[in-house]
């Protein structure tokens, strides 16, 4: 019983993997608005908005990392 | 037969709504149109203005008055569901069933637009392209659309609210040792920690994720929507010259 209940710590843990590279693309997101408004100074609100929602699109995925950790941790106890 | 609590929430926010709603139309009945808005009107109009440019834009003159009643309700509905939590009560929108619903009515709306704009053999031979293996890619591809939505909102609220769980567990233990450090005893104490911490992660988990989960599934609706409308069908038909009202 007790190495079932280690096992799923170490699959919730693995899960909670897939916001790695989520970062690095929000990161990237988020530099290369920088870019566009030193570049195009007038178009800043446009940029932010656009940059937020490519941003939160992308989050999508460290989100179901997120939902399926929590999912093993309270669902299969 | 258990009722889920959230149901209760869901009434109570169907109640405040409708009664704000009632009222705001009264006022705006009565206010005279030649004159300049003032009050509680202003805010109104300028949100209902707004939402209107940005359907327009979207999904282009002809279609916008259909639509931007349905935007309109989904921005006041969802965003008021995720700031509820402020007041203590569980957000209905970290509940699967209350966003998979959500999420199932945009989902029919571009349906019903495909059918429209393509016909039912052009809706039907859009499984087969490019190449007729692809048919069970495109089957789960029709259908991940209200499953991407419904999971996206879903997940993010409820992350914030166990966040917000562990927070105010942890800030509970915190000020329980602090206490025993004074008098030694390990009682449970009022928790005194959260009030300090709490509120800029409430201001971040509730007002902002909340405010940036509902844009998103807004401007996803209305940008999924607008795909689906061929662009000579977005303006308004040159042969009666009139708009003509869809959902009336």
């Amino acid at each position: 019983m007790d190495i079932t209940r280690g096992l799923i710590a170490i699959g919730a843990g693995l899960a909670v993997c897939a916001g790695m590279m989520t970062g690095l693309g929000e990161g990237t997101c988020a530099a290369h608005a920088c870019d566009a408004i030193g570049r195009n100074p007038e178009a800043e609100s446009k940029v932010r908005s656009t940059m937020i929602l490519g941003i939160a699109l992308s989050e999508t995925v460290a989100i179901y990392g997120l939902l399926v950790s929590i999912l093993l941790m309270f669902v299969f106890q | 037969m258990t009722v889920q609590s959230d149901v209760y929430v869901i009434v109570l926010i169907t109640i405040i709504l409708g009664a704000a709603i009632i009222l705001l139309s009264k006022k705006i009945d009565k206010a005279d149109p030649l004159e300049k808005p003032k009050g509680i009107i202003v805010p109104v109009l300028w949100g209902v203005e707004t939402v209107y440019n940005m359907v327009k834009t979207n999904v282009g003159d002809r279609y916008a008055n259909a639509l931007t009643p349905y935007i309109i309700v989904l921005w006041v509905y969802i965003f008021v569901s995720n700031i509820i939590s402020l007041f203590g009560l569980s957000s209905p929108t970290a509940n699967l069933s209350v966003t998979l619903l959500l999420a199932f009515i945009t989902w029919v709306l571009i349906q019903i637009t495909e059918f429209r704009f393509q016909g039912v053999g052009g809706y039907f031979h859009s499984f087969l392209e490019p190449i007729p293996v692809m048919l069970p890619m495109n089957i789960f591809g029709k259908f991940s659309t209200m499953v991407s939505m419904s999971l996206r909102l879903f997940g993010n609220i409820l992350c914030g609210s166990i966040m917000m769980q562990l927070i105010y567990t942890f800030t509970q233990y915190l000020s329980n040792k602090l206490v025993g450090l004074f008098t030694s005893s390990s009682v449970q104490v009022f928790n005194f920690v959260a009030p300090v911490v709490a509120p800029l992660l409430h201001a971040y988990f509730d007002l902002f994720a909340g405010f940036i989960q509902t844009l998103v599934f807004v401007t996803l609706t209305v940008v999924l929507i607008g795909n689906d409308i061929p662009e000579e069908a977005k303006k308004v038909s040159v042969n009666t010259g009139t708009v003509t009202p869809e959902s009336h």
